[in-house]
């Protein structure tokens, strides 16, 4: 019969976290689709988000889970205000490729 | 099972409390009026929201440090000094948008509900005492100026600036994120008092409202370092420092020229503010790891801002770079990290606000006719055409170039003499040398005004009167400041004793 770990240490969902983080960057700067990039930067945060709770578990208290909805909150802020940015560009240009969008130099 | 609940010291965010019941009266008051009403009431009620909130400020000077709501926030005269600093930034840019508000067919409500919010995070970005508390001013100012870059629908420049910010500020604003997981994974907490006894049990900062109980975490050393690095990439993105700062051209170029010029100044200082609190109360033991980092970066910055500002033609990416410039200058008295340094500044914090506003109150004057004449060539015989404003456009740049007597000199002055003390001699002389190079392109503008002769067929300027006279008064605050600092300075020294 085989032993199976009763709890996962909190170094694994450090690890998971940092894979996530490290996906969402590299989605961030390869992606050209602003959609995409933003989903990226979602997925950044969340990462950060499981750390926070990994964090909390291994100390034993609360803080680290309260900032996750503070962290949230915040993120539900930005999608709501980028996906309207978004939408504009889209309206006026037909397409969110982050190539087409280059009318300012750099 | 009972439960202490926490005190609430509400008097001590009373300023946040103002400011944020101005923004939601403009937006209720806003409802029940007609489309195409005049912005002008609805600017009278965020100015005379503004103001309130200013004289709550200046009430509160002077008392002793107190953390409240739990060690989140601290109010101290440093927090007052950055509130009433944002508070006549935001004033200042209700004013310059006024002519573009009406002309552009901008929303009053939404706009001047949004100013005043960016300014309520960053009031919070000042009174921070925990890094939580940082981020969250840090995105309620974003995530208002990501809008607000976009203001102006019609011009395509606008909505790929507001994109840009948002994608990039937000990318930003998740490494500032990650960086506070693991300073909170290695210190077990998040409270910039905790923070420092975590890492050296010896640190006292009791005002940060860490209380007495046991600290978690014993720092390790590199998550914790990771975790430093993270918040420099975060904070440093916001102040727009080299290399973080790819955004900023394009961001300046694009947003509506009031917006820019509120960015340049408020958002800056604020993220400044939030820089000496985190770096001097969490980490001051760990200054060694990064005022070595921060050093290298104030170097680059002020070279790459200064020597990319040479090639511009627009004003306001010419303005921008020099932005970045600035930036660098201000980096170095964070890295002379002692209370000299700080003192100086929010000194040239001061300074550098009035000399950018002014020049930028003299670029709105000039093209105000939906974002026109902004490029450095149509400054050409400004002198004739306009002796006064080309006489107050040549004041700012001297002064941004730092050249006696403006407040700009005397700026530099101080900070090159903080670093010098504390051992940066070889940054003190980056530092000026890349500002030789800046009287360069601040006098090209100067060039143009008073040696080349105006383009036929120009229109003449018909200049905004109140504006006129806001630029008026900051072109003598230049001079007054650079002659007599010592008030300034003194407001400055009492506002950075929580530095030990």
């Amino acid at each position: 019969m085989m032993n199976f770990p009763t709890t996962v240490p909190t170094e694994a969902y450090l690890i998971l976290s940092a894979v996530l983080f490290g996906i969402g960057a590299m989605g961030v700067m390869l992606r050209k689709s602003a959609l995409t990039m933003f989903m990226s930067v979602e997925l950044m945060l969340n990462a950060v988000n499981l750390s926070f709770v990994a964090f909390a578990r291994h100390f034993g208290r609360l803080d680290g889970q309260i900032i996750v909805f503070f962290v949230m909150a915040v993120a539900a802020a930005e999608v709501a205000v980028g996906l309207a940015i978004i939408v504009d560009i889209f309206r006026s240009r037909r397409s969110v490729d982050i190539d087409d969008v280059n009318w300012l130099r750099g | 099972m009972m439960f202490v609940l926490p005190t609430l010291e509400w008097w001590t965010i009373a300023p946040v409390v103002i400011l944020t019941l101005t923004g939601c009266l403009v937006l209720v008051v806003d409802l029940f009026r007609g489309d195409d009403a005049s912005p002008e009431p609805l600017a009278w009620l965020t100015t005379g929201g503004l103001a309130i909130a200013i004289g709550t400020s200046v009430s509160l000077w002077g008392y002793e440090a107190q953390a409240a709501f739990s060690g989140m926030v601290v109010a101290d005269n440093y927090t007052q000094y950055f509130t009433v600093l944002f508070l006549v930034i935001v004033g200042v840019t209700v004013l310059l948008s006024f002519d573009q508000l009406t002309k552009e067919d901008f929303h009053p409500g939404e706009f001047y509900s949004l100013i005043v919010f960016s300014a309520v995070g960053m009031v919070l970005m000042a009174s921070a005492a925990d890094l939580i508390m940082v981020f969250v001013g840090l995105e309620l100012l974003s995530i208002c100026l990501y809008i607000l870059t976009g203001f102006s629908r019609r011009r395509l420049e606008s909505e790929e600036a507001s994109i840009k910010y948002l994608l990039l500020g937000a990318f930003a604003s998740g490494f500032l994120l990650y960086g506070i997981a693991l300073v909170y994974g290695s210190t077990g907490s998040t409270n910039l008092g905790c923070v420092a006894r975590a890492i050296n049990p010896a640190s006292t900062f009791a005002m940060f409202g860490c209380g007495t109980g046991s600290v978690a975490g014993a720092a390790t050393s590199g998550l914790l370092l990771a975790g430093v690095a993270m918040l420099v990439v975060g904070l440093g993105f916001k102040a727009a420092v080299v290399p973080f700062h790819m955004w900023a051209p394009d961001v300046y170029e694009g947003a509506p020229t009031a917006i820019t010029a509120y960015m340049s100044v408020g958002a800056k200082a604020a993220a400044f503010a939030a820089i000496v609190r985190v770096f001097m109360i969490a980490f001051p033991t760990l200054s060694h790891d990064w005022s070595m980092i921060l050093a290298i970066l104030a170097a680059v910055t002020m070279i790459v801002g200064n020597t990319a500002a040479v090639s511009q033609q627009s004003i306001k990416r010419m303005l921008a770079y020099s932005s970045i410039a600035h930036a660098g200058y201000i980096l170095v008295a964070v890295v002379a990290a002692s209370q000299v340094g700080i003192a100086s500044l929010l000194f040239y914090t001061v300074g550098y606000t009035v000399m950018n506003l002014g020049a930028f109150m003299v670029v709105i004057l000039l093209g105000r006719r939906s974002e026109d004449h902004l490029l450095i060539s149509d400054y050409a015989g400004l002198s004739r055409r306009h002796p006064v404003l080309a006489g107050l456009m040549a004041l700012f740049m001297l002064s941004l170039a730092g050249i006696p007597p403006t407040v700009g000199f005397v700026g530099k002055f101080y900070i090159f003499t903080a670093a010098v003390q504390a051992d940066y001699a070889w940054l003190a002389v980056i530092g000026l040398l890349s500002s030789v190079i800046s009287v360069y392109y601040y006098l090209r503008v100067v060039y143009q005004m008073y040696m080349v002769d105006p383009v036929a067929g120009v229109e003449p300027v018909t200049p905004l009167r109140w504006v006129t006279v806001a630029a008026g008064v900051a072109g003598f605050a230049v001079v007054a400041l650079g002659v007599f600092p010592h008030g300034v300075l003194a407001l400055a020294s009492a506002s950075s004793t929580f530095i030990r």
